[in-house]
């Protein structure tokens, strides 16, 4: 690896984690993906083919992944960079790569608490320019500080490792017997049922689990890929969802009228929502620190509001800065609600004057929560996992057009709702948006996706995670008995990968840690690839 | 049988890491909220009830509504997700007889009067006190965002203060 490929891989690092280019969470869902990434360093090393092959592979381990509220289980965006990485440089196959990336990503996990704690410092710096009223010169607390710190913590360790790390690495494969990297690969085909495992921790439940099988046959029976198994299946879904539905009744209650005058857009622009919206879309992680959570990344937001509203005087500036530099902790795009009923609740203040810094408090705090319970659920919990995995079915192969596709769905898909959401909020109000969760929406897209997901798990299994028996017997003289291809292969291929991964979902359910089952499955392919068993 | 499966303090009640995490390891089929302010909020309550997770109960409930809820065994198999926004609640609960096993703090946001406690915990004197009281009544107080997070025993953190 040359020293500039090395630069652009530590580079890559930092944009997953930056706000840039598709925003905090749009890249948290798109380049901060093994699969994307994965494609990004095979082009910067020249073999995007691979690198999307390996990519996929590695992202797999990370489908059932969430990271709510400030935790974070594992970096999959330096698994997935350094992993794609040495699985180029060293030429070792997709499997084998993943056994190098877990560990990495655990690894990674230190960058985050050490970016949320050192970030509390910035919120100082904020804490000023509120006092000072001075609303223009918040992007430095939330941008620019806090954007250098992390581009450093993420830069450095990835370039030494990138440069030096991957170099030792292809050393020590290269010295390595061909029976040992056939262990690795053994090892690596089976993690893949931890990661669908975790998956199906999430949604492998009621009559969902009916279609995780239903997935997996109409893989290994009829050998359909995950697309049209998806297609397939979301129909299915639908057609389910439609018949549930005829027994629900849908409450309405009466909407509260005339007790305000509307007010919306007196003194906001169109355009000043949707700049206060857009940063928020983008910045509102730029600063995450464990003291105030979003709170700097929030007062960004509304400095756009501020700066119109409140620009003649300076102590209602600072007393709604103040306001919206506290605490406050959510999922990105439905707390698109929280901009857009906060942004009409000032632009009242401003007609009216009497709304209490209080109102402000308890809408921003009672919303905070519940909203980011459905959000995670929906889009960490559901949307990503499920269309990350037919696209890493897509991927799998090599081709790279899919990662680039994924990644334009989700970016569209994902601030479509946010800006349905941002005009809903504002222009209708906290009562529109309480009918729509009461409407219960929300509960069947989660509860459908869990249906079409665990098909497509079922799908993944057969495709993705590798597991047959090498034990054989003489038959005859002439004939040999392979207890993988004459007898679980003509019972039902990939029954192996199929208890592999159940198991792992036991265990996990169980309330075991997911390294100690990564840890297991090494054991077993240890023992059994020695052993000559698998 | 109602039982406690979790006992959570979090200012931000119910909110990602309790839906996506903790509703799927303990198994709950139910959310007690304890907290006069939210029980008192039609707005709250409706909300809250609107965004419990698919097939959970919520219960918002006032402080005195939640002991006696709690203590009643009822019938049926109630597995209970308890959420309260501070220590004073739990302290108070504990007092009534709830019979609450382990606490697991998840976050308190930073405000007036709280100082930074452990990562995204702040904490006022007198709830640090709470805590105290609360773990010299022999009940382990563990600071844990998420189920596959190592538990961390609040005792040592409390006596460093």
């Amino acid at each position: 690896m040359t020293v500039l490929q090395a630069i652009l891989i530590a580079i890559l690092y930092y944009v997953a984690n930056s706000p840039w280019p598709f925003g905090g969470l749009g890249n948290y869902a798109t380049i901060y993906r093994p699969m994307v990434s994965g494609l990004v360093v095979g082009i910067i090393l020249g073999d995007p083919v691979t690198g999307t092959i390996v990519g996929a592979t590695i992202n797999l381990m990370y489908i059932g992944f969430i990271s709510a509220g400030g935790s974070m289980p594992a970096d999959m965006s330096l698994a997935g960079i350094l992993g794609t990485a040495i699985a180029i440089t060293s030429g070792i196959d997709a499997e084998a790569a993943v056994a190098f990336a877990v560990p990495l990503g655990l690894l990674g996990a230190l960058v985050w608490v050490g970016r949320l704690t050192l970030d509390s410092f910035f919120v100082r710096v904020a804490d000023k320019y509120v006092e000072e009223g001075k609303p223009e010169k918040v992007w430095i607390a939330n941008i620019l500080l806090p954007q250098v710190l992390l581009f450093f913590m993420t830069f450095i360790p990835c370039f030494l490792a990138a440069l030096y790390g991957t170099a030792y690495v292809k050393g020590f494969i290269d010295s390595l017997s061909g029976k040992f990297l056939g262990i690795l690969s053994t090892i690596g085909g089976m993690l893949p049922a931890v990661g669908i495992g975790m998956m199906l921790l999430a949604i492998y439940k009621g009559r969902a689990r009916i279609f995780f099988f239903l997935g997996f046959f109409a893989a290994a029976y009829l050998g359909l890929g995950i697309l049209p198994l998806a297609l397939i299946f979301l129909c299915v879904t639908l057609l389910m969802m439609v018949s549930e539905g005829d027994q629900e009744i849908v409450k309405r209650t009466e909407s509260q009228e005339g007790v305000v005058e509307d007010v919306t857009y007196k003194y906001l622009t169109k355009k000043d929502l949707r700049k206060s919206w857009w940063n928020w879309m983008y910045y509102f992680q730029s600063c995450y620190n464990y003291e105030r959570m979003q709170g700097v990344g929030f007062l960004h937001a509304m400095t756009y509001v501020i700066k119109r509203l409140y620009h003649d005087d300076p102590e209602q500036r600072k007393a709604a800065m103040r306001r919206h530099v506290q605490f406050i902790n959510t999922e990105n795009a439905t707390g698109s609600v929280i901009i857009g009923l906060v942004a009409a609740m000032e632009e009242q203040n401003k007609e009216s004057g009497n709304i209490g810094d209080e109102a402000f408090t308890s809408i921003k705090a009672g919303l905070m929560g519940p909203l980011a319970g459905v959000g995670d659920t929906l889009w960490q919990g559901v949307m990503i996992p499920l269309l990350i995995s037919i696209f890493v079915g897509l991927s799998k192969n090599g081709n790279v057009a899919m990662p680039i596709v994924y990644t334009i769905i989700m970016y569209v898909l994902y601030y479509g709702f946010g800006y349905w959401l941002l005009n809903l909020s504002y222009k209708k109000g906290s009562e529109a948006i309480l009918e729509m969760m009461e409407s219960g929406i929300f509960k069947k897209v989660v509860v459908g996706a869990g249906y079409l997901g665990c098909a497509v798990m079922g799908g993944l299994v057969r495709n993705f995670v590798n597991l047959s028996c090498k034990v054989e017997f003489q038959q005859t003289a002439e004939t040999v008995f392979s207890l993988q291809r004459d007898f679980f292969d003509a019972l039902l291929p990939g029954l192996l990968a199929l208890l592999l991964t159940l198991g792992c979902y036991k265990l996990l359910k169980k309330g075991w840690a997911t390294y100690w089952v990564l840890l297991l499955l090494v054991a077993i392919g240890v023992i059994g690839g020695l052993a000559g068993i698998i | 049988m109602r039982s406690i499966v979790l006992a959570r303090i979090d200012d931000r009640l119910i909110h990602g890491q309790v839906v996506t995490a903790w509703c799927k390891t303990t198994g709950a089929n139910a959310i007690v909220i304890a907290d006069d302010e939210v029980a008192r909020d039609e707005f709250s309550q409706r909300l809250l009830k609107a965004c419990a997770p698919p097939g959970m109960t919520m219960h918002t409930l006032t402080l005195s509504d939640a002991s006696s809820y709690l203590r009643n065994t009822g019938e049926g198999d109630e597995r209970i997700i308890l959420l309260t926004k501070t220590p004073g609640v739990m302290e108070y609960l504990l007092e009534e007889g709830v019979s609450i096993d382990r606490i697991i703090l998840g976050g308190m946001g930073m405000k007036a009067g709280r100082k930074r406690f452990n990562k995204n915990v702040s904490a006022s004197e007198e709830e640090i006190s709470s805590m105290k009281r609360i773990v010299s009544r022999g009940v382990d107080i563990d600071y844990q965002m998420v189920p596959k997070e190592r538990p961390v025993n609040v005792k040592k953190l409390l006596s460093k203060i």
